[in-house]
């Protein structure tokens, strides 16, 4: 059978133009042609024959500007971890970001500045599980990338023909007033859809949409008819403003017509293990669901963001009295279906917590395991810059390039019992669309050994693939000298 | 290496991928567009560790987001509609020019270029297993276009 994929590649191939050459490329820049810019998707003229009836008729109205400052706040959080959902923060941000990104300069050092006044505003508003700021290094290439994103910068992403003598202007210029077109249209259809990321919609779901034809000066009316395996809604599009309008409300009627079909309740991925140990009482906790819901913990409703794909991601802190806690989250969805997950968080003041790299972990001859730890610090902060200074590790004078230090200036190390029902957790990749970059997943001593031996193994044996590389960075927590508790430090 | 010697070594197979993603019609386009955005980009192609792989997934983000004509049209050739027999090969186009990208990709990668699930998934971005979960599907898809 995959054979066949084959034999039909290589005739899909076969005829392939010769690639372009290193100048064709280089001077063509933007060149798409204006049709393939401007159609969405015209699917098969006949109407569904079955669809379900009304249950509920909505009107509501929505700003295509929500979706652009929404937009950049998605890439703050999923980026670097930053929770500004202040949308004027954003509309002043997007103007700064615009001047430097489409500006007559290309050096990277403006918006490296504006990368490090963004974090010093943003300090209170880390997710991070250890509280960190990310580098004005990795926040500029986050900048760089909502630049990159043609809804961001609406009315700069023109690019000034200047200097570009090999290019036919007339083709650019007709692109790209077709490509002005199609982000109206796609934040329509964002807005009618209720989803933010309508390819998904179109590919996991095998959607039905007829939507806006735009080759008029002025968009027709169309309906938008979803049919996904979740959901059944029909939005009716007010005329798409004008170009100039482009803040305008854009009015969309819709109504969910649930009928026959099933609305799958929510399913909930915590970002870390269902038992936590905590010295202080201060945990954090966060997860992931796989649709737009709310989030309470113990019935109080916490802050939600919304990933592209339409996820719901959920940072929390807790402040927690010593004893054992059973921690209640409860994710429920426009249609009122709800699922809980619980987690035991148990706080004492007694527990110690110790700071280092795991150089070793073994299974003796009674099947306990014991792991040797090369003692370390980790600092942050100005701490972490004076720590450095004075191992000699950075000049005198000069900033560390990331907000923390590992400072292993000796050789000791120390060994502990694990214990059998020991959580370990460790940094991975999401594996998922869009989502929130990096999770914990939970792993047991045996695989803890195969990853030190062979990290690269993860994906094959554990299906995920492993953040870190040997020997792992950890904060061990211990009770009454037996580690209870393995939690990988996230480093960027 | 100059950036005119990193584009000379990857670019065939930049072009292989795109053209099966979107067609030759259109591939030349969606490479062009993601290597001139990079090349826009302070450091441009010499500062990426990986220009191979990070241009990959440039290009599969490029097609899935513009929904190039080629993918989102159907795609229905005449002698299907009539039930004239077609020549195997044709079916077979016939399904890889209605996969979905990401599946196309995964299917392109695998069953053609012959890398590994684990060597995809690191050239799109998702995880072995996703990877394979795409093949799945397509292997489904071709066996009920053919057989069904």
């Amino acid at each position: 059978m995959d054979n066949r994929y084959k034999e039909g590649f290589e005739r899909l191939l076969a005829d392939m133009d010769a690639a372009p050459s290193w100048r064709d490329v280089s001077t063509q820049r933007v060149a798409p042609s204006p049709d393939d810019m401007a159609l969405i998707y015209l699917g098969p003229e006949e109407e569904p024959t079955e669809i379900p009836p009304n249950v509920v008729t909505t009107t509501t109205a929505l700003s295509a500007e929500d979706i652009r400052l929404s937009n950049a706040a998605s890439v703050w959080v999923n980026q670097l971890g930053l929770v500004q959902d202040d949308p004027e923060e954003w509309r002043r941000r997007l103007e700064a970001i615009c001047d430097v990104g489409y500006g007559p300069s290309q050096s990277s050092t403006p918006m490296l500045d504006l990368a490090r006044d963004f974090i010093d505003m943003d300090t209170d508003l880390s997710v991070r599980s250890d509280g960190s700021l990310p580098s004005p290094e990795e926040a500029a290439e986050s900048l760089w990338m909502i630049v990159a994103d043609p809804r961001s910068c609406p009315e700069r992403f023109k690019s000034t023909t200047e200097g570009l003598d090999d290019v036919d202007v007339a083709a650019l210029q007709a692109a790209e007033d077709a490509l002005e077109k199609l982000i109206e249209v796609r934040n329509a259809v964002t807005i009618a859809a209720d989803t933010w990321f309508l390819d998904m919609v179109i590919e996991q779901n095998e959607s039905v949409l007829r939507l806006a034809d735009i080759s008029g000066a002025e968009a027709r009316r169309r309906q938008a008819i979803i049919d996904s395996t979740r959901e059944y809604r029909e939005a009716e599009l007010g005329a798409v403003p004008a170009l100039q309008d482009r803040i305008a409300l854009l009015q969309v009627r819709y109504r969910e017509l649930l009928g026959e079909t099933e609305v799958a309740p929510p399913v909930i991925t915590l970002g870390g293990a269902a038992t936590i140990y905590s010295q202080t009482g201060a945990v954090s906790l966060s997860g992931w669901v796989d649709q737009p819901v709310v989030v309470t913990i113990h019935g109080a409703a916490v802050f939600v963001y919304t990933d592209p794909s339409g996820a719901s991601g959920f940072p929390a802190e807790l402040s927690l009295d010593p004893g054992t806690h059973t921690v209640t989250i409860t994710a429920t969805n426009d249609a009122g279906k709800s699922s809980s997950v619980e987690i035991t968080v148990i706080v004492d003041p007694n527990l110690d917590v110790e700071f280092g790299f795991i150089t070793e972990i073994s299974q003796e001859s009674d099947g306990t395991w014991t792991l040797t730890s090369d003692d370390a610090e980790w600092l942050t902060g100005e701490e972490a810059r004076i720590a450095a200074i004075e191992d000699g590790e950075l000049p005198e004078g000069s900033e560390l390039g990331r907000d923390f230090y590992i400072r292993n200036i000796d050789a000791a190390t120390s060994q502990f019992n694990i214990s059998s029902a020991t959580i370990i957790t460790l940094q991975a990749h999401w594996a998922g669309s869009g989502g929130p970059g990096i999770i914990e997943e939970t792993v047991d001593a045996n695989a803890l050994a195969m990853l030190m031996e062979n990290p690269g193994s993860a994906e094959e044996q554990l299906g995920w693939s492993w953040m870190g590389w040997p020997p792992p960075i950890v904060w061990l927590t211990l009770d009454d000298g037996v580690v209870v508790q393995i939690a990988e430090q996230y480093v960027p | 290496m100059s950036e005119s010697d990193i584009y000379e070594t990857v670019r065939l197979d930049l072009m292989r991928y795109a053209t099966a993603l979107v067609g030759r019609n259109t591939a030349e386009d969606a490479v062009s567009t993601v290597v001139t955005r990079v090349l826009a980009r302070p450091g441009g192609l010499g500062g990426l560790r990986d220009p191979k792989q990070y241009l990959m997934r440039s290009i599969l983000n490029e097609v899935r987001t513009r929904r190039r004509q080629t993918t989102r049209q159907p795609v229905v050739r005449v002698g299907i509609l009539d039930g004239a027999v077609q020549p195997v090969e044709d079916h077979v186009i016939d399904v890889i020019e209605r996969l979905p990208s990401q599946q196309r990709a995964a299917a392109f990668l695998v069953f053609y270029e012959e890398y590994t699930p684990s060597e995809a998934a690191k050239l799109m971005g998702c995880r072995p297993g996703t990877v394979r979960r795409y093949l799945h599907l397509a292997r489904t898809k071709l066996r009920e276009e053919l057989d069904g």
